[in-house]
């Protein structure tokens, strides 16, 4: 080995933790019941046998997500520590679930159907066969509707 | 110095170039916070005002408290981002594309306006008048009656929404 090599080896050798500075592409192998997940790099350097209940770090705050089996994600490494993985970044297309400060009930959207309650009695005035009447009417069963409007730059 | 000594020093830079775990402190209100790193190299250096790189484009959000990852862009130690947060419930206020309205949700209350006043009401009635006095007491209606009037419906209409995004929950 000549000395410039020989240097180029130590130099990297003792620079080797920057190499978790880096983020790597990783496939989602498990996603575990606490939202960690267990990924396989795709560098066959950071890879090993897998990485195992890895924490991820979202792109808004109070957001959590359920992913598929497959879904591709950025790794990377707090405080570029081997020990601290977190899955970062997400591919499109990966998403199983997206909630929202911990809710589980489903986004409305325009066109989404809602059920009308109407009042136990409605009093109606008039006439029937042009003699004047007054009563209520009844309404037995609840009506149903649409949601017409929505905000028109977030869709779900 | 050994030349490993030196190297690192010659290199202390990358470490801007790592994500450090955060806690928020302030929110200024304006997507900047102040945040205290974890690492105690590197908490010392009070970071104020660090703007956020949203994960998802048209993002905005307030923050109580929570955890984040704190980096530097172009590994320049003046240029802090906050770039991804931890998993908190209750700990942000979110607004996607600049909206300030509450999202709703399946099982949400809506209130129905009917009106306003009376609402005309027309059709064929069947069937017998019951007279309130004097008698006879019932009338029958001719076939095909004409009826013509109004409902007053006074109270407010309320109602639930029943479908929502299955992917997509608050």
């Amino acid at each position: 080995m000549d000395p410039v090599e020989a240097l180029s080896v130590f130099v990297q050798r003792v620079m080797r933790r920057t190499r978790y500075h880096a983020q790597y592409a990783a496939v989602v192998q498990r996603q575990h019941d606490d939202d960690t997940l267990d990924l396989l790099p795709d560098d066959e350097i950071i890879r090993g046998t897998g990485l195992s209940r890895v924490p991820i770090r979202y792109g808004l705050p109070g957001v959590r997500v359920r992913v598929a089996v497959g879904a591709r994600v950025l790794l990377a490494f707090e405080g570029g520590s081997p020990a601290k993985p977190r899955a970062v970044l997400w591919e499109s297309g990966a998403i199983e679930e997206i909630l929202f400060d911990g809710g589980s009930s489903p986004l409305a959207r325009v066109g989404d159907v809602v059920t009308v309650f109407w009042p136990a009695s409605v009093p109606v005035s008039g006439t029937i066969a042009g003699s004047p009447f007054t009563g209520v009417l009844s309404i037995a069963s609840p009506g149903s509707g649409v949601i017409e409007s929505g905000a028109a730059r977030v869709k779900a | 110095m050994s030349l490993e000594r030196f190297v690192r020093w010659v290199m202390r830079d990358t470490r801007y170039h790592r994500l450090y775990a955060a806690s928020v402190e302030l929110d200024h209100g304006n997507d900047t916070f102040d945040v205290r790193l974890d690492d105690p190299e590197m908490a010392g250096q009070g970071f104020v005002r660090v703007p956020v790189a949203y994960g998802l484009a048209g993002s905005s959000s307030r923050v109580a408290r929570g955890g984040c990852l704190l980096g530097f862009n172009g590994g320049d130690p003046k240029q802090p981002r906050i770039k991804a947060w931890a998993f908190e419930v209750g700990s942000a206020v979110v607004k996607l594309a600049g909206g300030e309205a509450s999202v709703a949700r399946k099982g949400d209350l809506i209130r129905i306006s009917v009106g306003p006043g009376p609402i005309p009401v027309s059709g064929i009635a069947a069937g017998d008048v019951t007279n309130p006095s004097p008698p006879p007491p019932t009338v029958p209606l001719p076939p095909a009656a004409q009826f013509i009037g109004v409902a007053v419906v006074a109270e407010p209409v309320y109602g639930k929404i029943i479908a929502g995004a299955r992917r997509v929950k608050a």
